[in-house]
């Protein structure tokens, strides 16, 4: 009965199968490849990326990698405005746009963030130059943020300082839009006290040398930033107006340093340096090439360093120490100009922030490659090496070395079939494998496939 | 599948000309699947461009591992199923009268064309079309199952395979679908089916 019931089905299918319109099959793969060509096109592939497995393949990855590269993008976004604002506050600084129109969106920024960052990264007296003339005298007072109000209350208490060098040295959009972006202004006053932990490092160097009291009582005249200015009495107390040439006495220049040595406060320290590292507002480029001239032939012949030490000891010239060396002066000059580009880059990476952004790269979990692994990919391969049978039956011995990155660097066939047509063949069927990458040296496995009909 | 090679590797990377003769290889027993799971050409012709186009899409994930045609095979039920469950037409053998019974799932303009034989109209009568109703009434996994086994006479291990399902729910099916059948038909139960 049930070969009744198979007859029965098979002669309803018959009757099925006669109904294919004539000519069918001849246009069926026309059809088929026009069909490809529009879906192609419109790209309706739901259902066949799914059945391909790519896109399940590609979504776990994309949405684990989702975090991660917010994470990234959060943490790289803050770096990047630090360094666009340093750029662009360059730029506008080198280009000397006083009086144009400032750039539009980032002067939100460049108030909160790059303010203190400039302080410290632009050390050099002729980018200096220009913040004053950058400064508008037309500072909203009703729009006193607490470090401006800070700062006033810190040159209460250093006479020294006058109200008018901190305004000269603070910029128009920073004046008038500080307290709208605080946040900024942590991130800056945290990179500026890494730096100023590096500066101060240096500078602790340089004064094991002997050269610090023109160091950092020079420093005093510079108290650009409102809130170094405030937590650095002492600086502002040893501090004359920023065009007074006199020296200060060299034992307040230790007093200070062994401040901030005993203080233990980094971030105090570091504003400390940071200000200490401010030229003084020299509108004369003669005098600032003597400054740089001067505390080239004293120190460090690196643009990094030149950078950072050149303001500290530029009061030495001033004070008419008759060290002055004109040849090298020149040249160190010329690479400080070098250098210039890389001033941010430097300090930057001087304050570990490259290094945050190195640790960001993703590391390889597996340190080898696996013989779990090594068997999947070669098994999902191994249908094309058995279609290398050409009549001779036998186990072809596959050696692969592999490299990290999960490519075959080297395949061999041994074996029977070693130095035969199906070694060619066999490789090359393998040669495409790619398997999963590692941390770690090549990998050599032997591969079995047994050739049969 | 040795001989697909070439045609398989050039198709793999994308090669059309090589894609089409696949597609000559394979279309006749790829539209007759599709064509004797849904019952209709209409219907068939539809999921077999459908099969061989996702056939192309997925070629460079086809690792070679099963038979080409296995895997090409698989796409057809899966496309066939998709379009059974979608219950457009699934259910198009059963709306059919008996005059359209011999006519199951032609297209209008090609009914003329291929004009039954005498033989062929003495199977095509209301035998074949309570049968293909009742096969209509199957669910699409015994009807699949069915016709695997049944018609296209794979083996159940194949069967297994494609549907990715285990080989004693291959038999089960085969067996559930030929009692319905049996019971919708009014045949008698085999003794050799009620031993097993």
């Amino acid at each position: 009965m049930s070969d009744d019931l198979d007859d029965l089905l098979r002669a309803a299918m018959k009757t099925l199968d006669e109904q294919v319109p004539s000519g069918y099959f001849e246009a069926l793969p026309d059809q088929t490849l026009s069909r490809l060509e529009g879906s192609m096109q419109h790209g309706s592939g739901t259902t066949e990326n799914r059945k391909a497995g790519t896109a399940p393949a590609a979504s776990p990855a994309a949405s684990g990698r989702g975090p991660a590269a917010k994470e990234e993008r959060e943490e790289d976004s803050g770096l990047h405005d630090i360094r666009n604002l340093a750029a662009s506050a360059r730029s506008r600084m080198s280009n000397k746009r006083i009086g144009s129109v400032p750039p539009p969106v980032e002067d939100d920024l460049i108030a909160s963030a790059s303010g203190s960052l400039k302080n410290i990264a632009l050390p050099q007296p002729a980018k200096m130059v220009s913040l004053p003339e950058l400064a508008e005298p037309e500072v909203s007072s009703t729009r006193k943020s607490k470090k401006e109000l800070r700062a006033e209350a810190a040159l209460e208490e250093a006479p020294a300082a006058s109200p008018a060098t901190s305004s000269r040295f603070s910029l128009p959009s920073q004046q008038r839009r500080r307290s709208k972006a605080p946040l900024f202004a942590v991130l800056g006053l945290g990179v500026a006290a890494a730096a100023g932990v590096v500066i101060y490092m240096q500078m602790f160097q340089n004064a094991d040398e002997g050269s610090k009291p023109a160091a950092v009582a020079q420093s005093a005249p510079a108290p650009t930033p409102a809130p170094a200015v405030a937590m650095a009495p002492a600086a502002g107390s040893a501090a004359p107006a920023p065009t007074t040439t006199a020296t200060p006495p060299p034992a307040a220049a230790v007093a200070q340093e062994g401040a901030a040595t005993a203080g233990g406060a980094g971030a105090a320290a570091a504003d400390q340096q940071i200000a200490a590292a401010e030229p003084a507002p020299a509108d004369d480029a003669k005098a600032e090439s003597k400054k740089t001239a001067k505390s080239s032939s004293k120190n460090a012949p690196k643009g990094k360093r030149g950078a950072v030490e050149k303001p500290a000891e530029a009061p030495k010239s001033e004070a008419k120490q008759p060290e002055t060396k004109p040849e090298p002066a020149k040249k160190q000059t010329s690479k400080e100009k070098a250098a210039d580009g890389e001033d941010f880059d430097a300090l930057l990476k001087e304050a570990g922030v490259q290094d945050q952004k190195k640790d960001t790269k993703p590391k390889l979990e597996k340190k080898t490659l696996s013989s779990d692994d090594f068997k999947k990919v070669m098994g999902g391969l191994e249908g094309k090496a058995k279609a290398c049978y050409k009549g001779t039956q036998g186990n072809a011995l596959i050696k692969v070395t592999v490299s990290p990155a999960g490519q075959i660097s080297k395949i061999s066939v041994g074996g029977e079939f070693a130095n035969k047509p199906e070694a060619g063949c066999i490789e090359k069927a393998f040669k495409s494998a790619t398997f999963p990458p590692w941390d770690g040296a090549p990998m050599s496995y032997t591969y079995a496939v047994l050739l049969s009909d | 599948m040795g001989d697909e090679d070439p045609d398989l590797d050039r198709a793999r990377n994308g090669d059309r000309e090589a894609f089409g003769r696949l597609v000559r290889r394979h279309q006749r027993r790829v539209y007759a699947a599709a064509l004797h799971i849904l019952g209709n050409h209409s219907d068939a012709d539809d999921a077999t461009q459908e099969t061989f186009v996702r056939a192309f899409r997925g070629l460079p994930t086809f690792d070679g591992r099963a038979d080409f045609f296995t895997w090409l095979y698989r796409i057809t039920v899966n496309t066939a199923l998709n379009t059974l469950r979608g219950g457009k037409r699934g259910a198009a053998l059963t709306q059919r009268g008996g005059a359209e019974a011999a006519h199951v799932g032609g297209r209008p303009e090609a009914l003329g064309q291929n004009a039954p034989s005498p033989a062929h109209k003495a199977q095509s009568g209301a035998e074949v079309q309570r049968v293909l109703s009742a096969i209509a009434e199957l669910s699409a996994s015994l009807r699949v199952t069915l016709v695997l086994a049944t018609i296209e006479e794979l083996p159940h291990k194949q069967i297994a395979e494609i549907l990715e399902i285990p080989e004693g729910t291959v038999a089960w099916r085969v067996n559930e679908a030929r009692r319905l059948l049996r019971q919708r038909l009014g045949l008698v139960e085999p003794l050799s089916a009620a031993r097993k």
